[in-house]
């Protein structure tokens, strides 16, 4: 909240404020005077009726001029009031033995609405010109409706002191005092520079979980193989790292669906991976085979993982492009993390959804975390998995237990489900036969 | 009534928004409304005292009403201070009492001897203290509290009527009271109204640009960003991996050097991922102070990241503070100290790694905090199906009451301390501080600023409520 206004605004915001306050001024006086002259028509003179429709069109008048700001309107206010402050004076001091001197406040109260008028200006000087106007007006129309009643003439200080404060408040707002005229830009700045930076972090937390993804994963592959001939999967995700990084849009999140899904220069048996029919397959079965998350288990299994999937694969329709290639690349370095680790060739991930959100269980029966490993590899877990997940919105939950493998728990926002496409849930069944490691 | 294109509604201001706190700088310059108010409040009531001895009965209570509007009018200047700001609601209302306190005890100074309600001062004195409030509170309480206190006002009037010197319905003197609070009133409302929402939209508009700026320079950002770590990795691993492919086997040499390389790229991004907001700014203050021939030494002390949990506002107050710090005239570039440390949790950003070390119980036990990983050591492959199983039971458990357990708040309180040494003198210092501390007030708690010349400190708490959850 600390963008404040710019110097350039200050007069004019500064300027309506005070005209909207004038108005509410004088609205309350003007009622006040017809509720005030209402009752005493009723009880007591019923020919102060006619100050009734005097203040009836001052406000009027007043609404107007509140709502369009012309200057025909403002002088138009100004000879009706000038005009109704006559009429009121003298209707309302006229009414025998009741007031004893001509200064009443109820007597004042539609000289105060009138001189409100100045408030309307757009600069200082033109509302004091305004107000003094209005208020030489208002006490010299007063003043002769006074001379024709008996009542003795008192000087109203309620008008002047009224006249006084706006034209202060007037003048106050008018004269910019803001010494500190170059700390406005400079928070400014500060709010601009906050938010590039965020940009970069996150461009840049996105960079460090790719390249660990690719970098340092395909190193500590390295250095966990045998000597020796390369193998097709090693050679396979060489391939892979190295295209990624000379990739230079490897940034961008644009059209990111098509961009994570080919895997480049496949080469021998995986040549048939990943095949792309665009329009062949029916939509739901698409959307499945489309996201980042399928591709993911795919290069997992070209790594020799056996992964079986179960639960609502067709939700991942559901997140966008951006989400998508997230939550692909988080549930791919869980898999790695299983082929490095764990000791064991099969894992389960499990997709479910609700409403709002899609989780995915990512389960393995390994022989979980050690202690040295994870110092090391807290890396892994906590970029590629974790932060990429929460920058999502989502959270992530992890669990290593003794002999029961590890069980990493993705939950991320996804658009709301839509009740409609009743012919999915067939497709949303567990696979009886998922098993094929292509 | 109808458009044929409706105009975007933009989002209303928070109800709880003044023109203080939306926009501080511009409160520091509505400040000196409060002491003007003050006086004319004041020299109003001993006036208006002076001048109908006659009609009061109990001088004691007469004295005592214009003393408690006396006090009245000290505490809105003492709330209303810069240094002293935001104007809290429990100022407006301490404010209000005690001027209504004044009222009654002037009523009752002149009970049954009032012969006019028009000229008693409390009234009017009411209604210019809830005008003064007009830049400092949001427009709904302004309205509430005048309408409470033209109530008030009401009633004495009508209590006062049969004694009044004037025929006419008691009502009239009612709504004559009332008008001179509500009307003041409703003009501070409406003020306070219109400019928050002014301030309100502007903001709006100011952050949309400010958000296609950054999205401008996404692509460049983006390039950088690449560059950067490409160059940093391109050196060694690059062609490590390249010429590993091309020979198409790895020696025992290869398998050592991706050892090493991989310890080592991944350290250097460990390292970056620890770098904070605050680093980076720091950073680029020092860089800018060694631009001007100076040797800067600024130190940051942040160990546990707490830089991450603040917000955009606090950042940019933060970030703009240590800027007008670093280039003010006689700073002294060595001096300069940030630290950050509080109570309650850190921000959840970094993994907390907590160690169960062997099988301190057989029974499995589920990570009691969300962002804890139960570390294990030795592998148990027997039964491992079974323990699968358990496991995913367990998570599917706990994904399930996980959102409950992750909505209960644990509020945090990061504590900040900025040290500088400027010779400057204090009321140089103070104004050229003064906007960006008016800043800093509307977006932290208890900000405190000691000097001990020439070292500057200022101390401030960020309240974090640490509710992470999705749902």
């Amino acid at each position: 909240m600390s963008l404040g206004l710019p110097g350039h605004l200050v007069q004019l915001t500064l300027a309506r404020a005070l005209a909207r306050a004038a108005h509410w001024f004088a609205l309350t006086c003007l009622m006040a005077a017809v509720v005030s002259v209402g009752i005493l028509s009723v009880t007591r003179s019923p020919e102060l009726w006619i100050t009734i429709v005097v203040v009836a069109a001052m406000g009027t008048l007043l609404i107007l001029f509140t709502r369009h700001r012309r200057i025909a309107l403002a002088v138009a206010y100004l000879i009706v009031g000038t005009l109704g402050v006559y009429v009121f004076t003298m209707t309302v001091l006229g009414v025998p033995d009741v007031f004893p001197t001509s200064n009443m406040f109820l007597v004042a109260l539609p000289k105060m609405a009138l001189v409100m008028v100045g408030g309307a200006g757009t600069t200082a000087l033109a509302g004091v010109l305004w107000s003094t106007a209005a208020f030489i007006l208002a006490e010299s129309a007063a003043f002769v409706a006074i001379v024709n009643t008996t009542v003795p003439y008192r000087p109203d200080l309620f008008t002047l002191s009224t006249y006084l404060v706006l034209v202060g408040a007037m003048v106050l707002a008018g004269i910019d005092r803001r010494a500190s005229n170059a700390a406005q830009p400079a928070i400014h700045r500060a709010v601009q520079d906050g938010a590039n930076r965020q940009l970069r972090d996150a461009l840049d937390t996105r960079a460090i979980a790719l390249l660990n993804d690719t970098t340092v994963a395909q190193l500590v592959a390295l250095s966990l193989a045998e000597p020796g001939a390369l193998s097709p999967s090693l050679k396979a995700s060489l391939n892979y790292t190295l295209t990624t990084l000379h990739d230079t849009n490897w940034l961008t999140d644009i059209d990111a669906r098509t961009n994570t899904t080919p895997q480049p220069t496949l080469t021998g048996k995986t040549t048939q991976q990943a095949p792309r029919k665009p329009l062949a397959a029916p939509a739901t079965s698409d959307a499945w085979l489309s996201s980042a998350v399928y591709t993911a288990i795919g290069r997992s299994r070209d790594r020799g993982l056996v992964v079986e999937v179960t639960g609502d694969r067709d939700a991942l329709a559901r997140l966008d492009a951006g989400s998508d290639r997230d939550v692909g690349l988080a549930v791919q370095q869980c898999l790695v993390n299983v082929i490095l680790h764990a000791g064991v060739a099969s894992a389960e991930v499990a997709i479910e959804s609700d409403l709002s959100t899609i989780s995915l269980l990512i389960t393995d029966a390994g022989r979980g975390f050690t202690e040295s490993e994870s110092a090391s590899d807290r890396l892994g877990l906590r970029q590629s998995v974790r932060r990429r997940i929460e920058q999502l919105g989502g959270s992530v939950l992890i669990w290593s237990r003794p002999g029961a493998g590890t069980s990493v728990h993705l939950t991320v926002p996804a658009a709301t489900q839509t009740p409609t496409k009743p012919a999915t849930s067939q497709s949303a069944r567990p696979d009886p036969n998922p098993r094929s490691p292509r | 009534m109808t458009r044929a294109t409706p105009i975007p509604r933009r989002p209303r201001a928070p109800a709880s928004a003044s023109q203080q706190r939306l926009d501080p700088i511009g409160g520091l310059a509505a400040w000196p409304l409060a002491p003007v108010v003050a006086l004319i409040v004041v020299t109003y009531a001993i006036v208006a005292t002076m001048s109908r001895m006659r009609e009061i009965q109990i001088t004691e209570l007469a004295a005592a009403s214009v003393a408690v509007l006396m006090i009245t009018a000290a505490v809105l200047v003492w709330a209303a201070r810069p240094d002293l700001a935001p104007f809290t609601r429990t100022r407006a209302v301490v404010i209000v009492a005690l001027g209504l306190t004044a009222h009654v005890l002037a009523a009752a100074s002149t009970w049954q001897f009032n012969s006019m309600i028009q000229d008693d001062f409390a009234p009017i004195g009411l209604g210019l203290l809830l005008l003064a409030l007009a830049p400092f509170r949001p427009w709904k309480e302004i309205l509430a509290l005048g309408a409470s206190s033209a109530l008030v006002v009401g009633v004495t009037a009508l209590a006062q009527s049969p004694f009044l010197g004037i025929q006419t319905p008691p009502v009239l003197f009612a709504i004559i009271a009332m008008t001179q609070v509500l009307a003041p009133a409703l003009a501070s409302a409406a003020y306070s109204r219109q400019v928050v929402n002014s301030i309100h939209r502007w903001q709006t508009d100011a952050r949309r640009a400010i958000r296609a700026r950054t999205e401008e320079s996404r692509g460049a950002l983006a390039t950088e960003v690449v560059d950067h770590r490409v160059t940093n990795l391109g050196a060694d691993v690059l062609p490590f991996l390249a010429d590993v492919l091309e020979r198409q086997e790895l020696t025992p040499a290869d398998i050592k050097r991706a050892r090493s390389l991989a310890f080592q790229v991944r350290r250097v991004l460990v390292a970056e991922v620890d770098h904070t907001w605050l680093d980076d700014l720091i950073d680029r203050e020092r860089l800018k102070l060694t631009e001007r021939g100076l040797n800067p030494l600024c130190v940051i002390a942040d160990p546990e990241r707490r830089a991450t949990g603040f917000d955009s506002d606090q950042r940019a107050a933060v970030g703009a503070l240590i800027v007008a710090l670093c280039t003010l005239q006689g700073f002294d570039p060595t001096s300069l100290v940030v630290q950050i440390d509080g109570s309650g949790e850190a921000p959840s950003d970094t993994d907390q790694i907590t160690q169960a070390f062997g099988n301190r119980t057989a029974r499995a036990t589920p990570a009691t905090d969300t962002t804890t990983i139960a570390i294990v050591t030795a592998a148990e492959q027997q039964a491992a199906t079974q323990a699968k199983a358990q496991a995913r039971a367990q998570a599917q458990v706990h994904a399930a009451t996980a959102p409950r357990t992750r909505t209960t708040e644990l509020s945090a309180i990061d504590t900040i301390t900025i040290q500088a040494g400027i010779s400057l003198p204090p009321f140089h210092r103070r104004r050229a501080l003064r906007p960006y501390l008016s800043v800093l007030r509307a977006v932290f708690t208890r900000v405190r600023v000691t000097s001990r010349h020439p070292l500057l400190t200022l101390e401030f708490d960020a309240e974090r409520t640490t509710t992470k959850g999705i749902n």
